[in-house]
């Protein structure tokens, strides 16, 4: 990747940056949400954040940006895709769960594995393995249902290890063909030949990587709106209750394991979908999903994004995307690089870059100053200063008339 | 009998090896509410320490261990400074923590990686030879690494019930408020228990790393079954969690020996999710109550 692309990636990521930036305005951290819940202005302000988003993501091929770059985006949105899912049940739920990536690979391997056992069409074996996706996603939730904070954290993260292990030391002979004996799950090498989407035959060897970008882009688009529709509906206003306090939340008859049901159920759909679709344009699907740097990699990328907010995970994965390209030049610190940035955020950037971004934009030189005088302002006027010493407190706090 | 008394002995040794694992990371548990899932770093720390002690610089094997307790101890150290104090400051530490400690699993994992490379190395503080018993052989290792855990044990026990250092630390994991009130520093407390813990675990890595090879992720796998077994024998209670290493290490070898090496994680994270689902505060734990 030339210098020059990475400075035509830095200049419309800075864009993207400062456009989100002058809609934001008036931001809010998670916190404040719950205080300013004046959702319809928000939901305006979201939907020309997404239209303009949209619109430059539409409009971006045309540039003529190279097919490294191009298949370096169709990632991005996969991840983005994933990551905005997880967000539900991380953030906005407030469930830490960190096996999610293994809906992702029960949504690409049950993909792969019909077309390949089934000859299914591609397309026709993404809905069946979003489908399987859900149900273990469901599952998922239901095995950790009573356990709390940390608890969750480990007995998921152990889930994705097991699994991973299964997959890696399958050996046994599913298919054996020219004396080449197959697995089921494909072991450590993982599967292969099952097909494609069919690009470069509807679009020529060239158009194959804009027909990768637009599915990729779809599923993005699809998986946020599904995302903000759940985040304003009154089902996100349960999940940020049970956050917030489960105990106010239960005694306003909040029934805690259905929701928690229902919001893994619910983030279960797109990712299942996104790891069809990573499946579809890999074409192989390997247990490599399920490694502790690529968990790291989704991770941080709502916690460098900002936990629990709206646009959060999608300004995260962009931003790791592009940590990850400038640190692939290092090789073998990548790994490193990664850590190290999850760790900066987690220590110097708590709310994330969008809370960030929302204290740069309602930061003025004298604020808290003016707060201050305004509220000894509002006491010495208040009735009860009336029966005090006017003097008195005005020597103690500064002229009134300053 | 000899498959009953092979399963006996590797229950023995991976047993061990959970139960020190579960003995340092309870520590943490007990003072700041930690589940640190970068003991792995300290585990291949404690190997690398070994491998480069008796194979690098040829130096006698009498170094290892004490080598192995400063390199801990200062590692401890660095990672409470530079990492768990800030993150202790914020809100939601108990989570906050495990996705930070996963980044710093991560960071060790590569910086031994970059520093010593990725094969398997053979680490040579062990015994190679074993006793026999009936046509099977108990390793001595195995029987070297029981008896570790039973010191290291009796030498916590110790720190915590006698010492200052142990009331101290008891005393701010009680109420951190209350102790600073007392005139206790509750951040150079905190930070001598990261430093005893970091000390434990990297002597543990070296009886890990001896039974099996040094390499970066050594001690991934054995990390995350520490801290299920801490789970599910309900944290802060260290007897049942030595108790329950054994019982899972056991039950864990037992479906190696018979339905194969697959099966033993599997099936022993299975058994946790089950009793888990009908006791959440695990199998000795007690039920916490949640005062509003």
């Amino acid at each position: 990747m030339s210098i020059s692309q990475i400075s035509i990636l830095i200049a419309v990521l800075g864009i993207l940056v400062a456009i989100i930036a002058f809609f934001w305005g008036t931001s809010h951290s998670t916190k404040e949400f719950i205080k300013i819940d004046n959702r319809t202005s928000n939901v305006w302000k979201d939907f020309w954040i997404g239209m303009i988003l949209l619109a430059l993501a539409l409009i971006f091929p045309a540039f003529g940006a190279g097919k490294y770059l191009l298949s370096q985006i169709v990632l991005f949105f996969i991840w983005a895709a994933v990551v905005t899912q997880w967000n539900l049940i991380f953030g906005i739920a407030g469930i830490f769960t960190l096996g999610h990536m293994a809906v992702f690979a029960v949504g690409g391997y049950i993909t792969s594995m019909i077309a390949l056992y089934m000859g299914w069409n591609l397309w026709a074996a993404l809905p069946v393995g979003a489908l399987a996706a859900v149900v273990f996603s469901f599952l998922l939730g239901a095995t950790i249902i009573r356990l709390r904070g940390p608890y969750i954290a480990i007995m998921t993260l152990a889930i994705a290890i097991v699994i991973q292990k299964l997959i890696v030391s399958d050996v046994d002979c599913f298919v054996t063909k020219d004396l080449i004996c197959y697995n089921f799950t494909g072991g450590a090498k993982g599967l292969f030949g099952y097909g494609n989407f069919g690009f470069k035959e509807l679009l020529g060897y060239k158009g194959k990587i804009y027909g990768e970008y637009y599915l990729s882009l779809t599923l993005l688009v699809l998986s946020t709106l599904f995302a903000l529709f759940v985040i304003y509906s009154p089902l996100g206003s349960t999940f940020r209750s049970i956050r917030d306090n489960e105990i106010a939340a239960g005694s306003r008859g909040v029934n805690r394991i259905k929701y928690q049901l229902i919001v893994f159920t619910v983030s279960g759909i797109f990712t299942g979908l996104a790891g069809g679709v990573f499946a579809g344009l890999q074409t192989t699907m390997g247990p490599n999903v399920l490694s502790l740097s690529l968990l790291l990699f989704l991770l941080s990328m709502i916690v460098v994004g900002g936990r629990g907010t709206n646009w959060g995970p999608l300004i995260g994965a962009a931003s790791l995307m592009l940590a990850d390209t400038i640190l692939r030049d290092f090789g073998q610190l990548r790994v490193a690089g990664l850590s190290l940035i999850i760790l900066f955020a987690m220590i110097f950037l708590p709310n994330g870059l969008i809370g960030l971004l929302s204290n740069i934009f309602n930061w003025s030189p004298n604020k808290k100053e003016n707060e201050d005088r305004v509220s000894i302002k509002n006491f010495i006027k208040s009735d009860r200063s009336k029966y005090l010493k006017r003097g008195k407190w005005i020597k103690k706090f500064g002229n009134e008339n300053e | 009998m000899d498959i009953f008394l092979q399963i006996l002995f590797s229950g023995l040794a991976v047993g061990s090896m959970y139960a020190v694992g579960a003995l340092a990371l309870s520590l943490l548990w007990g003072t700041m509410g930690m589940l640190n899932l970068a003991h792995t770093t300290f585990i291949a720390l404690g190997g690398y320490v070994a491998y480069f002690c008796m194979s690098v610089i040829d130096a006698s094997w009498f170094f290892v261990l004490p080598l192995a307790f400063l390199s801990g101890l200062v590692m401890g150290y660095i990672y409470y400074h530079l990492v768990i104090r800030h993150i202790y400051a914020n809100q939601n530490f108990s989570v906050n923590i495990i996705i930070a400690s996963v980044a710093i699993a991560a960071l060790g994992e590569n910086t031994f990686l970059n520093l010593a490379g990725g094969e398997a190395l053979r680490q040579p503080f062990q015994f190679t030879s074993g006793l026999k018993i009936i046509g099977v052989v108990l390793p001595y290792q195995t029987i070297f690494t029981f008896i570790m855990v039973i010191i290291l044990m009796v030498i916590m026990a110790l720190i915590m019930s006698k010492s200052k250092l142990g009331q101290v630390i008891r005393a701010v994991s009680q109420n951190p408020d209350a102790a600073k009130l007392m005139g206790i520093n509750v951040q150079k407390s905190f930070a001598q228990a990261m430093m005893l813990y970091g000390s434990i675990a990297a002597i543990t890595g070296v009886l890990v790393t001896g039974a099996s090879q040094v390499f970066p992720s050594v001690g991934g796998d054995a990390t995350v079954k520490a801290l299920i077994i801490l789970i599910v024998a309900g944290l802060g209670n260290l007897r049942a969690g030595i108790f329950m290493a054994f019982a899972l290490g056991f039950l864990e070898m037992g479906v190696n020996y018979l339905f194969g090496s697959r099966y033993g994680f599997p099936s022993m994270l299975g058994f946790v999710i089950i009793v888990l689902l009908f006791k959440p505060n695990g199998f000795f734990g007690k039920e916490v109550v949640n005062r509003v």
